[in-house]
């Protein structure tokens, strides 16, 4: 079957009562948990997980899709009106939008911000269509050497751009060592469990995330002062035709620079944005202008970060190799599922993967829908308290943790694991790598013993095989480089 | 020393201890590795890690380190909402959920953040009475019950 029969599919599963249903509350949750401060897409995704326990896959990975790339909407409503982004993936509007808002075109920078999302969602959605099935056709060829250095590639990518790269490492490695806790999959002997029973099953993902990204979060967030929006109304939404003209191309670069940051394991919206951002102003007649409220410098990173959101679904169901820390989330739902992401994800559950494709095409022209009309609607959630926002957001993570195994034990480890989310942020420990590391151990020590088996019990293994000689090689450069320079030039600033 | 830095040797201690532990676990079983053999790695190069970082980075002047903190008065939040989380935990399973949470929500919303009686009694019973009907009528999740049954 080819692409276009496959996305019919794709529509035929999706066009049902009960998945639109999905996909619209996906993209309302994710435009509401995108524009509300201190909770973002990982957090929404594993707080709302539990209640998708024992449902329908398709539905609820089309709501956690809407979720993702629906906060990248939400976000940009933050970052024009208050100058604090709400995803780290609108930082570089928050730059211009901002200032539009100041000069009263608060309406203009949303209208523009969701045109251009909605362009480069799409654009990234037909990205996606076309490069994950080539990408999970040519991935049926890797063996177990090739899944190892894969999983290593995608461990080192999100350390490295989670900030620091050693601290990203050391997240990464410690999700890997937690995840060895409880039953040894292989030979059926525990492993670190101390005679407590509830550990033979091992620390829990869901645990992991909802501690890390809801619970951590939070602690994080209390201490912080969050800013008052910007009063202003916000009207005339629809941009003049000047501003199409202005912001025309910017948002077809943004799209594809955004698509292709965005495929790449570890890299993400905030980066495609970052470099999105640059790009335009070095193409700009006028750079001296960005920063003080011109439109394309809005529409082109919004749009660079709607188009990496769909890029990096592409790694994580063509090789079940996450793109970013949010797609890590969703990796360990769709594993929660029983289902396995990677190249037979596409032979095994077409309806799956097609569906879900489907519907971020859909969800798409609903935040379209949404966000020309709706945007004052949305912003006024920016006016719900934090303080009342965070005690209700604490109190989901508790009944939520309980509802998987109906453990106090869980909930322990949520408190404990939450406090050290708290410090991990409040000293720069990225928390991506330890979900991923989690996620990720099984596939891992599986490649790892069965290359070692093949290869009785020699490390030469993934250098003899070039496919995977050249995934090592590839992460030993970009992860030595920035040590070899700290090494040299030893700092007190995180390299 | 800096607070960062702590933390990164508390993860080099956890890498050791896996280490070690793992020695008690078989290294390799023929030719294939058993199950100790990940985890005794992964503990040296966690530690490593660590070492790498505790030397490639200066440690940081306290008066810089506290300068970009939460000010006091927001430790004590922090403290506060932690300390109310490990009692609300404690307190499920005696006085069962409902209780513990309209109690754990109430405490934030009156004692931490100072708002009214009727707005923190409405976020608590409110919310309470969301995640109970969500949780419990809807999902059929066994949540624990109190001494007055509910």
């Amino acid at each position: 079957m080819d692409v276009l029969g496959h996305l019919a599919q794709g529509f035929s599963v999706v066009l049902t009562p009960t998945n639109l249903l999905f996909c619209l509350l996906g993209v309302l949750l994710g435009q509401a948990i995108g524009a509300l401060p201190g909770i973002g897409p990982s957090a929404g995704i594993a707080i709302l997980m539990p209640l998708t326990f024992g449902g329908d896959p398709i539905a609820a990975t089309i709501m956690f899709a809407g979720i993702y790339y629906g906060a990248q909407y939400g976000g940009t409503i933050t970052s024009v009106l208050v100058s604090v982004p709400g995803e780290s993936s609108t930082v570089m509007t928050s730059l211009d939008g901002y200032q539009m808002a100041r000069k009263g075109r608060a309406g203009a920078a949303l209208g523009m911000a969701a045109i251009g999302s909605f362009v480069a969602g799409t654009l990234g959605t037909v990205g996606l269509m076309l490069a994950a099935p080539a990408l999970a056709q040519a991935a049926l060829l890797f063996g177990p050497p090739e899944y190892f250095a894969l999983v290593v590639m995608g461990l080192a990518a999100l350390a490295i751009v989670s900030g620091s790269v050693l601290k990203g490492l050391l997240t990464g490695v410690a999700g890997l060592l937690l995840a060895t806790i409880g039953i040894d999959p292989q030979v059926g002997s525990t492993r670190f469990t101390f005679g407590q029973v509830w550990l033979l099953d091992g620390i829990e993902f869901l645990v992991l995330a909802v501690a890390m990204f809801g619970v951590g979060e939070v602690l994080a967030s209390v201490s912080q002062e969050i800013p008052a929006p910007i009063t202003t109304s916000i009207r005339n939404v629809w941009p003049t035709r000047e501003d199409f003209r202005a912001c025309r191309l910017p948002i077809l670069r943004g799209s594809l620079i955004g698509y292709l940051v965005g495929v790449l394991p570890g890299a993400g919206a905030t980066i495609a944005s970052f470099v999105t951002y640059a790009v335009e102003r070095k193409l700009s007649r006028h750079p001296e202008r960005f920063g003080t409220g011109t439109i394309e410098a809005v529409a082109a990173p919004e749009a660079a970060n709607n188009g990496a959101s769909a890029g990096a679904m592409v790694p994580m169901f063509a090789l079940g190799i996450p793109g970013s820390g949010t797609t890590a989330v969703m990796l360990g739902a769709l594993i929660m599922f029983g289902l396995r992401p990677g190249p037979q994800l596409f032979q095994q559950h077409p309806d799956f993967v097609w569906g879900i494709i489907a519907s971020m095409y859909i969800g798409n022209v609903l935040l379209l829908i949404l966000n020309l009309p709706l945007a004052p609607i949305f912003a006024v959630l920016l006016r719900v308290p934090y303080a009342i926002l965070y005690p209700v957001i604490l109190a989901f993570c508790i009944v939520g943790v309980y509802s998987q195994s109906n453990s106090l034990d869980d909930l322990w480890l949520m408190a404990g694991f939450g406090l050290l989310g708290f410090f991990m942020k409040r000293y720069d420990f990225p928390a991506a790598p330890m979900i991923l590391g989690l996620v990720l151990e099984p596939l891992f020590e599986n490649a790892l013993r069965q290359s070692l088996t093949l290869s009785h019990g020699s490390v030469a293994i993934f250098l003899t095989r070039p496919i995977s000689a050249v995934l090592l090689a590839a992460t030993a450069l970009v992860v030595l480089t920035p040590l070899a320079v700290r090494l040299v030039r030893p700092e007190r600033a995180a390299a | 020393m800096s607070g960062e830095r702590v933390l990164a040797g508390l993860f080099g201690l956890v890498g050791l201890f896996f280490a070690l532990e793992a020695r008690d676990l078989s290294y390799m079983e023929e030719s294939v590795p058993g199950a100790g053999f990940l985890p005794f790695w992964l503990g040296l190069l966690l530690v490593a890690l660590v070492a790498g970082f505790l030397f490639t980075t200066r440690p940081a002047k306290p008066a810089g380190d506290g300068a970009s903190g939460p000010s006091p008065a927001d430790r004590r939040k922090v403290a506060a909402v932690s300390l109310g989380l490990v009692a609300c935990i404690a307190a499920i399973g005696e006085l069962g959920f409902t209780a513990s949470i309209a109690a754990y929500l109430l405490f934030l919303a009156r004692a931490v953040e100072r708002r009214g009686w009727g707005l923190s009694a409405g976020v608590a019973l409110g919310a309470t009475l969301g995640l109970y009907l969500i949780f419990q009528a809807w999902l059929k999740v066994p949540l624990p019950r109190g001494p007055w049954g509910f």
